[in-house]
This record gives C-alpha cells, sequence and structure tokens, in this order.
C-alpha cells in the first residue's frame, strides 16, 4: 500500500514538473485572431442607422468561444478609433433569436454548423460575420491559416448586400477579395 | 483490503491537492512575456508567426472522436418533452421507452435496464450515474430543456478524461450561462392524454459581473398501455423540482453555483418514489500565459424509495482539479486528478437484499492527456488516467488518437482506447439466500476498443461525420451457476466479446430556410462464456440491441415566424437468442417507423406557439420487451401544445 501511495506520488511530482517547464510564451493562433477582432473595427464602415456615430461596437462571438479572457483585455486596450468595444457572447444560435444577433456589428462563429446559422441569419444585415479558419462556411470576413500565419479574406460583395464598406486599406491587406459589383 | 485502498487515496490525494495549490502560484510569479499583440497594427498581426493552437480544450467539433451535439434550437424545435425525449435527437444514442417514466439510453450496444451500464452521463460535470447498479436512473434526472445550451453526445470510450464508466460514450449536458437567461420565461406544455409540463424562470443580474437565474417547474406525465393483461402497474408519473445557477466574472477568474432540488413519485398507489438535492461549483481561473486552471466540487445526495420493498440513499461528494497548459511544444496539455466518494445505502425486506446495506465506495484518479502536432497536417493527441476504486483497485485507462487534416476542411482520424466500468455494488454484494451469492471479487468490466473515423465539410453547407469501431469486451458479467444444482448462482467476470459497428450523420443547409439532419447507425454483437465459465443468464448483460437505426429530421423556416420542424426515424427489431431449441431465435421487439411534426409560430418576439403530434404513425408502439424489471408497455401517440413566453 506504501508502495503505491509513493507511485501516486512519484506521478504527481512529476506532472507538476512538466506544468512548471511549460514557460514557452507562443503568441497562440487565437490571440492574434483576438486580436484581428478588434483591429478591423476602424477599418469598417457600418450605415448610420445600423450604428449611430459615437455608439459602441459590439463583438460578438457566437457558439463556443476560442479567446477566453485574452479578447476582453485586447478590447479594453484597444482604442478603436473614437468608438468603445463590447464584446458579447451569445451561446446559442437558434434562429429564433435572429434580433440578438442582428444588434451585433461584427459576428464570428469558430465551427461550421454555427457559422452556417450566422451566416444564413444575418444574410443582407449590416453585421460583419467572421468565420474561423478551417471550413467552407465563409463569413464577410474568413480567417485562413498560411505557414503558421493569420491571414484574411473578404467577401466584399456579400459586404455590399449588407450595406456595409470596408476602407481600400483593409481590402489591400486580405489575402483575397470577392470583389463587389462595380457601380455607384 | 478496501479500507486500505480507502487510505492510499487519501494519502496520495493530500499530496496531489497540494502539488495542484502550488502550480498556478509557480505560473503566477513569471511574467507575461507575450508579445503586445495590441500595439500591432493591422499588416504587422499577418507576419506574427504562430506556433502553437490556443492552450485549451479543442472545440468538440474539431476533435477527432464521434462527437454529436444537440443545439438549443435543436432542442426546442423537436417537440420533445423531457430529457430521454431529447436525447432520440442524437442519431448515435440508442434511447428506448419502457413506459410512462423508465427509459433506457445507451450508445453502441448493451441496451436494457440492468446491462446500460456503459454511458457516462454528465449535468454541468456532475455525474447521475448510480454505483448501486452502475446505470442512470432517467426518471430522477431532468433538466429544464429552455435551460440547455447544448448537449455533447460522444461515442467511443471517454475513460481517458470522464474516468471509470465512460466506456461506450458520454453525454455532456451543458446549461446556458445565467447571463443569458435574464429576464423571465414561461414554458407550459399540455397534451392532449392529460400530461403536462410547466417551467418558470427569472434571471437578474444581482451586482456587476453576476447573475443570478431561479426556476420551478411542474411535470406531469400520462401512463402508458401494458402489453399483458395482468400487467396492473400504472406508470403515470409526477415530479416537481427547482434551483438555481449563479456565474460570476471577477477578472481573470469565472465562478459558478447551481442547485436543484426534486422530488417525484408515480401517483397510483405512489409505489415510486425519489427525491434529491444537489450542489455544484466550478471554478476557472485564466492565467496571463494562456494557460487556465479549474476546480469542480459537487455534493448530491438523493433517495429512492419502493413502498414496501427498497429504500436507497445516496451521497456523492466530488472533487475535480484539472490544469490546461502546454509543455512549449507547440502543444495543449491537460492535466489534473479527481477524487470522489459515494456513500451508498440500500434496505430491502426482499429476498435479494445487502448483507451490509450501507457501503462507501471511493474513486481517486489522475491523468494527464497532451496534443501535440506531428507535422503541419498531423496531430498526436495521447493521454492516461488511472483510478484506484476502493472496490476494485486501480485500473489504466490511456488512449491515443491520431488525427490527419486532409483538406482545409476535412479531417480523418483514428484512435486506440481502453476503458473501464467499474463494479457496482449490485455486482459485489447482493446476495439472496440459496439463490444468489454475493461476489466480493468481482473485478471492472474491460474494453480495448479501435476507432478510425471521418469528419469534415465535404461540399459546401454539408457537414458529415463517419466512424467505424472494432470493440474488445473482457471480464463482462456473467452469472455462473453451481455445478448439478444449479443455484445458488454468483456473478463473475466470465464474458469476453467484440462488437463492431458504424454510427454516423450529416447536416445539410439546402437553403437558407431549410435544413436536413441525418444519421444512421450499424451494429454486431458477438459474445460468449470464456473458458470455464457459464453464463446462465444467457447474455442478458450484454442487453438487447436492434442491428440498425436510421434517422431524418428537416427544420424549415417557412414565412416570417412560422416554423415547420418533421422527423423521421426507423429501429430495427430486437431479438434475443433462444436456447431452446439452441440457435434459435427469439423476436423481443418488432422493428418499427415513427414520425414526429412539429408547427411552430413566433406570435411576436416574446411569444412562440407550438403545435406538436409526437409518435406520428401509430396509435401505439413498442420498444422494449424486459421482463427482468417493468412489464412491457406500449409508447402512445402524443399531441401537445407548447407556449414559451419571456418577459
Amino acid at each position: 500500500m506504501a508502495a503505491r501511495a509513493r507511485g501516486w506520488l512519484a506521478g504527481v511530482v512529476a506532472l507538476l514538473w512538466m506544468s512548471q517547464a511549460s514557460q514557452a510564451q507562443d503568441p497562440v493562433e487565437y490571440t492574434v485572431k483576438a486580436a484581428y477582432l478588434t483591429k478591423f473595427v476602424p477599418f469598417i464602415n457600418w450605415p448610420d442607422q445600423a450604428l449611430p456615430p459615437g455608439a459602441p461596437v459590439t463583438i460578438c462571438i457566437v457558439g463556443e468561444d476560442p479567446f477566453g479572457p485574452a479578447l476582453d483585455k485586447i478590447a479594453a486596450a484597444a482604442g478603436a478609433g473614437s468608438r468603445p468595444l463590447v464584446i458579447r457572447r451569445i451561446a446559442t444560435t437558434d434562429t429564433a433569436e435572429t434580433q440578438i444577433l442582428a444588434r451585433c456589428q461584427i459576428a464570428y462563429a469558430g465551427d461550421p454548423l454555427t457559422s452556417l446559422d450566422v451566416i444564413d441569419a444575418l444574410k443582407g444585415k449590416p453585421v460583419v460575420t467572421v468565420t474561423d479558419s478551417g471550413m467552407r462556411a465563409r463569413g464577410i470576413i474568413s480567417f485562413v491559416m498560411r505557414d503558421n500565419h493569420v491571414r484574411f479574406d473578404i467577401d466584399d460583395a456579400a459586404a455590399e448586400r449588407s450595406g456595409i464598406h470596408f476602407s481600400s486599406k483593409l481590402l489591400e491587406l486580405a489575402r483575397a477579395v470577392n470583389r463587389r459589383s462595380e457601380g455607384p | 483490503m478496501s479500507s486500505l485502498a480507502g487510505g492510499a487515496l487519501l494519502k496520495y490525494w493530500h499530496v496531489l491537492l497540494a502539488a495542484l495549490t502550488l502550480a498556478p502560484a509557480s505560473v503566477q510569479a513569471q511574467s507575461s512575456d507575450t508579445p503586445d499583440l495590441q500595439a500591432l497594427s493591422l499588416d504587422q498581426l499577418g507576419n506574427v508567426e504562430v506556433t502553437g493552437v490556443s492552450r485549451r480544450a479543442e472545440p468538440l467539433n474539431k476533435a477527432p472522436a464521434a462527437a454529436f451535439v444537440i443545439t438549443a434550437e435543436d432542442i426546442r424545435r423537436s417537440g420533445a418533452g423531457n430529457l430521454p425525449e431529447v436525447l432520440r435527437l442524437a442519431p448515435n444514442l440508442e434511447v428506448v421507452r419502457m413506459n410512462g417514466f423508465a427509459y433506457t439510453i445507451t450508445a453502441r450496444g448493451f441496451n436494457s435496464p440492468e446491462s446500460s451500464n456503459k454511458l457516462l452521463v454528465l449535468i454541468d460535470g456532475r455525474s447521475v450515474y448510480s454505483p448501486l447498479a452502475s446505470s442512470v436512473f432517467w426518471e430522477n434526472v431532468d433538466v429544464p430543456l429552455a435551460d440547455i445550451v447544448r448537449i455533447e453526445v460522444v461515442n467511443g470510450p471517454g475513460g481517458t478524461l470522464y474516468g471509470a464508466n465512460a466506456v461506450n460514450g458520454v453525454i455532456n449536458i451543458v446549461t446556458k450561462n445565467a447571463a443569458d437567461t435574464q429576464g423571465g420565461l414561461l414554458d407550459m406544455r399540455v397534451g392532449a392524454t392529460g400530461g403536462y409540463r410547466t417551467m418558470l424562470r427569472y434571471g437578474l443580474a444581482p451586482w456587476e459581473g453576476a447573475s443570478l437565474r431561479l426556476y420551478g417547474q411542474i411535470s406531469r406525465n400520462g401512463g402508458t398501455d401494458p402489453v399483458l393483461s395482468t400487467d396492473i402497474t400504472r406508470t403515470g408519473w409526477a415530479r416537481n423540482e427547482g434551483g438555481f445557477r449563479f456565474d460570476q466574472i471577477l477578472g481573470a477568474d469565472s465562478f459558478n453555483l447551481e442547485g436543484n432540488i426534486y422530488a417525484n413519485h408515480t401517483p397510483q398507489m405512489d409505489l415510486e418514489k425519489g427525491r434529491g438535492v444537489d450542489l455544484t461549483g466550478h471554478w476557472n481561473h485564466a492565467f496571463e500565459n494562456g494557460s487556465s486552471l479549474g476546480v469542480q466540487l459537487v455534493f448530491d445526495d438523493s433517495v429512492r424509495s419502493l413502498t414496501g420493498l427498497a429504500r436507497e440513499q445516496l451521497q456523492n461528494y466530488d472533487l475535480q482539479v484539472f490544469h490546461n497548459t502546454s509543455l512549449g511544444l507547440g502543444d495543449s496539455f491537460i492535466w489534473g486528478g479527481g477524487y470522489r466518494q459515494s456513500k451508498e445505502a440500500f434496505y430491502t425486506s426482499g429476498l435479494f437484499h445487502f448483507a451490509d446495506p450501507t457501503t462507501t465506495i471511493s474513486i481517486g484518479n489522475i491523468f494527464a492527456q497532451d496534443e501535440i502536432p506531428l507535422w503541419p497536417d498531423l496531430k498526436l493527441t495521447a493521454g492516461l488516467k488511472l483510478e484506484d476504486n476502493s472496490y476494485s483497485g486501480i485500473d489504466a485507462m490511456p488512449n491515443a488518437r491520431l488525427a490527419w487534416q486532409v483538406t482545409e476542411s476535412e479531417m480523418i482520424w483514428a484512435a486506440a482506447s481502453r476503458a473501464v466500468r467499474t463494479p457496482s455494488k449490485i455486482d459485489r454484494e447482493l446476495e439472496a439466500p440459496g439463490i444468489l451469492l454475493p461476489s466480493p471479487n468481482f473485478g471492472s468490466e474491460k474494453l480495448t476498443a479501435y476507432e478510425l473515423g471521418y469528419r469534415g465539410e465535404p461540399l459546401p453547407r454539408l457537414t458529415l461525420s463517419a466512424s467505424l469501431y472494432y470493440n474488445f469486451y473482457d471480464d463482462l458479467r456473467s452469472d455462473q451457476p453451481t455445478p448439478t444444482t444449479v443455484v445458488p448462482i454468483i456473478l463473475l467476470n466470465g464474458v469476453k466479446g467484440e462488437t463492431y459497428g458504424v454510427d454516423m450523420w450529416a447536416k445539410y443547409g439546402l437553403t437558407d430556410w431549410w435544413r436536413l439532419t441525418g444519421g444512421f447507425s450499424w451494429l454486431n454483437r458477438n459474445f460468449r462464456p470464456k473458458p470455464g465459465f457459464i453464463d446462465f443468464a444467457n447474455g442478458q448483460s450484454e442487453g438487447q440491441d436492434p442491428a440498425s437505426m436510421a434517422q431524418i429530421r428537416s427544420n424549415i423556416n417557412l414565412f416570417e415566424g412560422w416554423e415547420l420542424d418533421n422527423s423521421l426515424r426507423a429501429v430495427s427489431k430486437v431479438t434475443q437468442e433462444n436456447p431452446n431449441p439452441p440457435g434459435g431465435q427469439m423476436r423481443l421487439v418488432s422493428s418499427y417507423v415513427e414520425a414526429d411534426l412539429r408547427i411552430g409560430w413566433h406570435v411576436t418576439e416574446n411569444t412562440e406557439l407550438a403545435f406538436s403530434i409526437l409518435n406520428l404513425l401509430h396509435d401505439r408502439h413498442l420498444e422494449a420487451r424486459d421482463p427482468s424489471t417493468y412489464a412491457p408497455q406500449y409508447v402512445p401517440r402524443s399531441f401537445i401544445l407548447n407556449l414559451r413566453q419571456s418577459f
């Protein structure tokens, strides 16, 4: 019995040592993606009726939240131009609650099923849908991973249907852009 | 023996606790050298090289496992009126209704009241598994359906993370954060045959960062019709419950405390009764470097009684601690430990009884699992849990998984794992003079499982998951007769066997107003006594399963505010080997096809009305025939009106 207890003890000590050894502080994928979410804001123009001048910009995380408190910290530190940032987590995507989603300015979804629901529910509404990398479902902005770098694509045609304008700088930085129709 | 093991458990448990409380302090002492991403411009962000995924558990929908998620919307649009009926939404579960209140639910086989002991069910981390019989008494388990945010159903062994009894699968019921249930909700359901269910909930924010909800619910279920003319049992069911959930965020810490109290009974003669109270607390701390520490504490106390026959009292204390971090290899590492104590007492004046009605079962565990990228598109997850239970000692539950990202949106995975079901009090201590001997050496039932799966989006708007499994079981329960006289019988670990099969499902968004979900599963079973053993129960411990099940659901958003939801499910026949004549097959339950229909109308933003017909195709159908517990009863068609009013 004593041997058994000693065995457990050794295991725990080994684990403790391992967890303490884990000091590497590599920037992780989702911290970078969280930073992107807040950095997009100054480059996006929402219609006035959707977002009156000076009103806070609400960034919604729909479904599972991969960012945790890191996003709140980054948002608190960010002065997104003259607009304050609000982070909102929405656990469910019940289509009956579309009006809740429609109150977001940016709606992020990280898995294929939630993304599909969010994209369909917000089609034509002045909300920038952002989808994670590794999926076919693509929002107005979609993250892509390229050689351990986080990049993004923009569907400007969908943005046009939603009444959203991106600054030319953001469109330049995008890896690929689905152009909007030429016109006024 | 068992008290010595308990002593060892306690000893290492203190060490483990000390280690865990030290760990965060040492991590906190380090200053964070994460680059200040906020200072970077948008174009600089694109130049940051990321070498690791986030240090958190992987989202379930990207995990290399056969996992199905039931969403809040799925639940609302199913028309289902209690938790077991909701679980029919998971194509990878075998949900069998026995009568007005009793259900048996399994994954990958072993269905029947006695054998449904290989599935672990958690409600916000609290296990509702019974140490008496190793099963779940579903009549004592319910959750207000509008409070559920999602139900994760994972088929296959989950022993490394969840511990013993997560053999064939895990059901994880997750309720909404109290911050998401602010204001009031009235959820009323009335059935044409007299059953009803009403839930009233109110959520408020008492102070900054805190939210609270309170609820009360009453449910009445109509009884079901007996198959046998001699069956006079009335299985109508009444249940009252109430509870709360409190959530608080304080910087990097989040706390949560929730509790429930319930009482239920069969109105006819009050034969079967149950009541209970439970309390679950969680604390989670997020460190600067992205790692996190979680602690969970559970207490629950319940009583079940059969008037004049038996009374069971159960108290559980459960503490779990885990640390999510990284070993600095671009990996995601989780480790932790837990200790659970169950005080179980079963009093009966019947023939089958326990020499000592009271038992204390303690289980201690430590585990570690690492998820490490081997190659850009190849990831290995490997882990081990060691669990020490006061009945049968130490069990090791390792698993290894390989996930190959074939394309950006498609993954092929393979897994090998081992899980155990630890002995129940019935396995070890039940006795009846001259008929059944207690079995003080009954050990764990063991599973070694191999799985191969695919999950991904093969086409736009289509998600698909398919998995093949081959399960090797050993030391399953057998009823060993005494030579020549047959009785007394003793329960031994004398059966082994294999099951193999397929689970698959797909979700397809045909248009932005029409979703289709389909699922199929197929199971093949093969069990036999081990050399030197005889199974007098003739396979009763392996249950009765249909070879295949299929379902398809359609959710349509009609014109403004109207919903049309249909589902169709088919279950193949259930047979049992008939020893007389040998090799014969006896049909227990015929195959059946059933359908549900629901029409929902969002009258206003706050008011929803819905009309459902459940089991539309037949007046009644039979789902189970297991004479060992309840007489068989039919499942009826039901008409339901549902009102949800938020205020």
